[in-house]
């Protein structure tokens, strides 16, 4: 029964990292415009000029 | 801000434009099968049919908007100056540059997809992203294959022109908001994990498994100890700070008693840990904190698109042309000093007082003084900052500074600044009494229990009443129904800043309302001809009159065009001549028309002075006087119902107008309406502050500068608004033309607001009372506390925002 010494400690540790990286989140602004990602998602991007294809790759990553 | 959808019946008869949804007036303009309403939405389709993006019209219905109004394209000349460009672009390099603009006419997705998809529409432009709520663009350009002047011009031809002023760093204010809504989500989610976590560890406590090994219980005491110290010191350190402050100024708003429950329950928790005597409360302390964040953030979400604040800077051009010695250059407008020479082009803003040097100027000052007719002005005359040129470009020197003008003066009136409202609000109120009523109970059971029963008891009381009298839920009731309130109407085009102002509009008993823009419709005229007309006679005075660039020759002519097609064609026209502000006169078909002011056209009038403000225009063909048309500007639909609706409030009308339309205004006004026109900005300022000292509660609607120390001076500035392109001065609240006619059930909702928190009010104290019960008879196991704090807050909030929604439902739709 003295694992959960280890288990809970083990888990408390995960959990923080998540709040790192939600703390990251907020720091690195994407809770600044919670309305257009989610028009933005639903607009079919058009086959783009091969130039452009890896400037829309970039975009897509945003 | 669209318009409404036309009826059936209103379609047939007016076909709706393609592009933007508007009727089509006179003119209709077919193109590829579709029909638009004016050149300016047929440009706009066809450049977007050119670049193979007419997916834009299918994402919503007429999405564009009206180009009618459009202004001359070639305002965004400053910004071919290196010096202002710089300013505004947030990088710059050779072939790589980006800006940040503000797109005030964004409204929907298909305006997100049109600005995303730049990049297929010009090969200057790299990318593009939209921050819609905030209704900011951001591009990546290159400088070298397009100019940030031609970027401009092209965002302008598409119906999407940027709004480019001095106040362009409205970053400053919104990195400092940024910061502001970032901490908070950042206390939002420690507070939240941090509880989610002690609660777990507070499980073996509730399912009474308290014979557990000690060093078990010790580890998850000291463990949920060590959780709960951010939740305090980080998440929860503003609710000390209020209350610190509040104490400091002798009076108790509702984070006094928060503080303090918050001190009990960490305190005692940590005492029973550290002795043995139980597993404390810290569950209860940590779901309070992040219960009551929640509620913060709920009341904290803003119109973040909407900017309240705005100062003469937004106002004014970023730069102006000055001629120096014969040259012109464009400069920007800190440079500008006095004894300059200024070139001001059609639909420029004035930016600084001045005397004019051109012959005649025309200047349309409704923005300043409410004025609606343009003021003719002669060589010499003073001409005052705000003011907007008509027609020809006019050169003005510069009697004073930008910063010095009367209009700077009016935005900085120093008596005026918007004084912290003194009134204590309602939940502060309460909560004085809140916190005198729960130490009173604290001390009188914790004496009780001093004298009856041995040992630490009265200890364990005291804390517990303090900790569950802990006003979680009364602190939720007001932000999550003003919040919810102020969404609602907001649904319905009342924008609210902040969601204590529902407090102040139910508190209302006094409107002050504006008339030209606000009570009027804006541009709208109403002609009226007083005598009769031969056709041919119409046909000439609408063939001179169409001549003429001035606005009220644009109404006549309009008027005219209306009822009988003008054929042009099959007239000869000559010897036109126009002088500003007193008439046109021209030969038409061998016939000598005049129109204009009764001296114009021969009538002689004594001691007519004033010839600007006249509302009437003389018409005389062949030295015979043949009648007059008459202009009458419209006022809203739908205000008819004022009457009645209005009846319990004090209504006045303040105007910088002349007095032609009282009559008009008196159909719908209430009957005890005052009336004042010919205000200047600070006697408007004035009669609002009177009637405050008379202990009245004021709020004050306009739609323009001449309002704007009124509205700031009145408890709830209103400024209403046309269109989002539209500048309007700082307000509290920003209220659609359009909903104007809801004004009466706008204030009965947030008078009913007023009751639903106090219904709230009840539902906390009815759990208040069964917490305080356990508590003083000594029953409060960490279980119930645990119980009783999230279930308080669930209520009140599913009450609150319930409610509100069923009431804004009922009264509102």
């Amino acid at each position: 029964m003295s694992v959960i010494f280890l288990l809970i400690g083990a888990s408390l540790l995960v959990a923080v990292l998540f709040l790192g990286a939600f703390a990251w989140s907020v720091n690195s602004g994407q809770y600044e415009d919670t309305d257009s990602p989610a028009i933005r998602m639903l607009v079919d991007k058009k086959p783009e000029k091969e130039e452009e294809e890896t400037k829309s790759d970039a975009s897509d990553e945003k | 801000m669209k318009d409404r959808v036309l009826t059936k019946k209103e379609q047939a008869v007016k076909p709706q434009c393609y592009h933007c949804g508007e009727a089509c007036g006179e003119q209709i303009i077919h193109h590829d099968d579709k029909v638009f309403c004016c050149e300016g939405c047929r440009l706009v389709y066809s450049v977007l049919a050119e670049n193979e993006l007419c997916d834009y019209y299918h994402f919503e219905e007429h999405p564009g908007l009206s180009q009618k109004k459009a202004l001359p394209r070639d305002r965004f000349y400053f910004l071919d100056q290196k010096e202002i460009a710089e300013d505004l672009l947030d990088f710059y390099e050779e072939t790589f540059a980006k800006i940040t603009l503000v797109i005030p006419s964004v409204h929907c997705s298909s305006c997100i997809w049109l600005l995303e998809n730049l990049k297929n529409m010009h090969k200057g432009i790299l990318e593009s992203q939209l921050n819609f709520s905030r209704k900011e663009l951001t591009v990546n350009f290159n400088p070298s294959a397009i100019t940030l002047r031609e970027l401009a011009e092209f965002l302008d031809r598409i119906g999407y022109p940027p709004h480019i002023s001095l106040n362009n760093d409205p970053s400053r204010k919104k990195e400092a908001k940024r910061s502001y809504d970032r901490k908070l989500l950042l206390k939002l989610g420690i507070a939240g994990f941090c509880f989610g976590n002690i609660m777990l560890l507070s499980f073996p406590e509730y399912l009474g498994i308290g014979n557990l090994d000690q060093h078990f219980r010790d580890f998850f005491n000291y463990l949920m100890i060590i959780l709960a110290l951010p939740v305090v010191f980080y998440s929860g350190i503003d609710y000390f700070r209020s209350a610190f402050k509040s104490i400091q100024q002798k009076y108790l708003n509702i984070d006094v008693p928060v503080a303090l429950g918050v001190t009990a329950l960490l305190a005692w928790s940590v005492y029973a840990i550290l002795h043995n005597e139980g597993a404390g409360y810290l569950d209860s302390l940590a779901g309070l904190i992040f219960f009551l964040l929640i509620g913060k953030w709920f009341q904290n979400r803003t119109y973040q698109k909407l900017s309240f604040d705005r100062d003469f800077a937004s106002f004014f051009p970023l730069a102006i042309t000055r001629v120096k010695g014969g040259e012109k250059e464009v400069v920007p407008l800190r440079a500008v000093e006095a004894r300059d020479v200024l070139l001001i082009h059609n639909q420029e803003v004035i930016p600084a007082d001045g005397k004019l040097q051109s012959e005649e100027a025309l200047i349309d000052y409704s923005f300043v003084t409410g004025e609606s007719r343009a003021v003719p002005l002669r060589k010499g005359s003073k001409v005052y900052a705000g003011g907007r040129q008509l027609g020809q470009a006019i050169q003005l020197e510069v009697e004073k500074e930008v910063a010095e003008s009367y209009l700077t003066q009016l935005w900085n009136q120093e008596s005026f600044q918007k004084e912290q409202t003194k009134i204590q609000s309602l939940v502060d109120q309460v909560a004085k009494y809140f916190t005198y009523f729960i130490i009173s109970v604290a001390a009188s059971a914790a004496l009780y229990y001093f004298f009856t029963v041995p040992g630490g008891t009265w200890i364990r009381v005291f804390t517990a009443v303090l900790i569950v009298a802990c006003p979680c839920a009364l602190a939720l009731a007001l932000p999550f129904t003003f919040g919810t309130a102020m969404n609602e109407l907001g649904k319905r085009g009342f924008y609210l800043k902040d969601s204590g102002l529902m407090e102040s509009l139910a508190n209302l008993n006094t409107l002050l309302f504006d008339k030209t823009g606000t009570l009027t419709e804006e541009g709208s005229g109403e002609v009226q001809f007083h005598g009769t007309l031969l056709p041919e006679q119409w046909q000439a005075i609408g063939l001179l009159a169409s001549q003429s660039l001035h606005p009220m020759s644009r109404l006549v002519a309009g008027f005219i065009k209306q009822q009988f097609p003008i054929e042009e064609t099959q007239m000869e026209f000559s010897d036109f001549q126009e002088k500003a502000g007193k008439g046109l006169e021209g030969e038409v078909n061998g016939h000598n028309v005049k129109l204009g002011s009764k001296r114009w056209v021969g009538l002689q009038e004594e001691g007519y002075k004033n010839e600007a403000i006249e509302s009437q225009v003389h018409v005389t063909i062949d030295e015979q006087y043949l009648g007059y048309f008459s202009f009458t500007q419209k006022c809203r639909a739908g205000l008819n119902n004022w009457k009645e609706t209005l009846k319990g409030y004090k209504t006045g009308v303040l105007s910088g107008d002349v007095s032609i339309t009282k009559d008009e205004l008196a159909v719908f006004m209430p009957e005890r309406t005052f009336y004042a026109f010919e205000q200047k900005p600070h006697q408007k300022a004035e009669m609002v502050t009177e009637l405050k000292a008379e202990g009245n509660r004021v709020a004050m609607l306009g739609d323009g500068l001449n309002d704007a120390v009124a509205l700031r001076a009145a408890d709830v500035g209103v400024a209403v608004c046309e269109s989002s392109s539209h500048f309007t001065p700082a307000s509290d609240a920003i209220l659609q033309a359009a909903a104007l006619p809801k004004l009466p059930k706008f204030l009965r909702f947030a008078r009913m607001s007023k009751r639903v928190i106090y219904g709230g009010f009840g539902i906390s104290f009815a759990y208040n009372l069964v917490g305080l019960f356990l508590a003083v008879t000594g029953q409060l196991s960490p279980l119930w506390a645990a119980v009783l704090m999230p279930l308080s807050s669930l209520t009140v909030v599913f009450y609150a925002v319930l409610v509100t929604r069923g009431v804004a439902q009922k009264m509102l739709s």
